[in-house]
């Protein structure tokens, strides 16, 4: 089941979904009485946790050295980086989001890329847009999930510290992909968007 | 068609607490990086003494819930604290430097500022990262321009 979230009115939004998914590396104990906002606070909550992201990057140790990346990484510089690249990626989102106009909340649609690179050569456009945004630098593993549900409309399903190539590749990436089709559904159900509706494409980098 | 905005407004039916948190982790960069540096040395030390979060409870005789608070990064922890780590993992995490030295120096190009007073002894072998750098026994480390707060 889920619910709906404002971050910026008519511009970004993020899904909270009940019950709240479990993550095998989250503290159980991390949002009590009722805490829990949505799955972007809940993402960034993460992402800022040291505990959170070392079990992360222990359970995924054999993702750090497999050569995906340039470099490899161990543990503890795994978190570092992770550390660092959501403290930038969260000053540009809150950059924007403070600037409080229109012609800033544009500035929303150069962070964001379709999840299917195939999905550049399409016309018409599919429906719903799948989109992610990148973290700073060309080798960030973290990604934002949302759907882009209009012009400068957003909303925001989850996200993840992708270690591999595909999202096809690893569970929980498989989960925010099935949330985000689970979101779509919903959408559609409460009649937010039309399955008929044309979305124009757009692709802008960060 | 275009979205139903309307609809989807109807749908929200609260605000996201995401910016607030995200101004008070902007507000409180300068010690939050003090606090999550010590929090990786600290897992990174239990790891290498096969030693759990259970276990450091116990040697310093605070509970496991303290423990995990204190390894999530985001507790302003007491000095008192620091020491009692330092003493039952027989690591060194914090140190004042004998001879101080300030340097605000602004980047034109980059527009940043590296502050040098205190170091953190991480003994962590040198990156290639541009968010870390080793110099001597002492790791210096870049501040973002927006992350200067202090007294804000």
């Amino acid at each position: 089941m889920f619910a709906l979230r404002t971050i910026i009115e008519n511009c970004l939004y993020a899904v909270r979904v009940q019950p709240k998914p479990i993550d095998p590396f989250e503290f159980e104990d991390n949002y009590e009485n009722d805490s829990y906002s949505d799955e972007f606070v809940r993402l960034f909550d993460n992402w800022n946790d040291v505990a959170y992201l070392d079990a992360f990057f222990d359970h995924h140790q054999k993702d750090l050295l497999a050569g995906f990346f340039r470099e490899t990484h161990t543990i503890e510089e795994a978190v570092h980086k992770t550390l660092d690249e959501a403290e930038r990626l969260e000053s540009k989102l809150l950059d924007i989001a403070e600037r409080g106009s229109t012609s800033s909340y544009s500035n929303l649609q150069n962070l964001f890329k379709p999840v299917f690179e195939h999905e550049k050569s399409q016309y018409p456009i599919p429906v719903l847009q799948k989109s992610k945004v990148y973290g700073d630098g060309e080798r960030s593993w973290l990604r934002v999930y949302a759907l882009r549900i209009d012009n400068n409309l957003y909303v925001i399903t989850g996200g993840a510290i992708k270690l591999t190539k595909t999202m096809n590749d690893r569970p929980h990436l498989l989960a925010e992909l099935e949330k985000m089709e689970l979101v779509k559904k919903w959408l559609i159900e409460n009649q937010v968007i039309d399955l008929d509706s044309l979305i124009e494409f757009m692709e802008v980098d960060l | 068609m275009k979205a139903n905005v309307e609809k989807l407004n109807q749908l929200a039916d609260n605000q996201s607490t995401w910016i607030e948190k995200a101004q008070e982790r902007r507000k409180n960069a300068p010690w939050l990086g003090h606090s999550r540096n010590i929090a990786v040395k600290v897992l990174s030390t239990l790891r290498s003494k096969k030693m759990n979060q259970v276990e450091l409870a116990a040697e310093m005789g605070v509970s496991p819930q303290q423990i995990n608070k204190i390894v999530k990064g985001k507790e302003n922890l007491t000095l008192e604290t620091i020491a009692k780590l330092e003493m039952h993992l027989g690591i060194s995490l914090i140190k004042v430097p004998e001879q101080p030295h300030f340097n605000i120096q602004p980047y034109k190009q980059y527009k940043k500022a590296i502050f040098t007073s205190v170091y953190i002894n991480t003994n962590i072998s040198a990156t290639k990262g541009s968010y870390q750098r080793q110099i001597g026994s002492y790791t210096q480390y870049d501040v973002h321009e927006k992350n200067l707060h202090y007294g804000n």
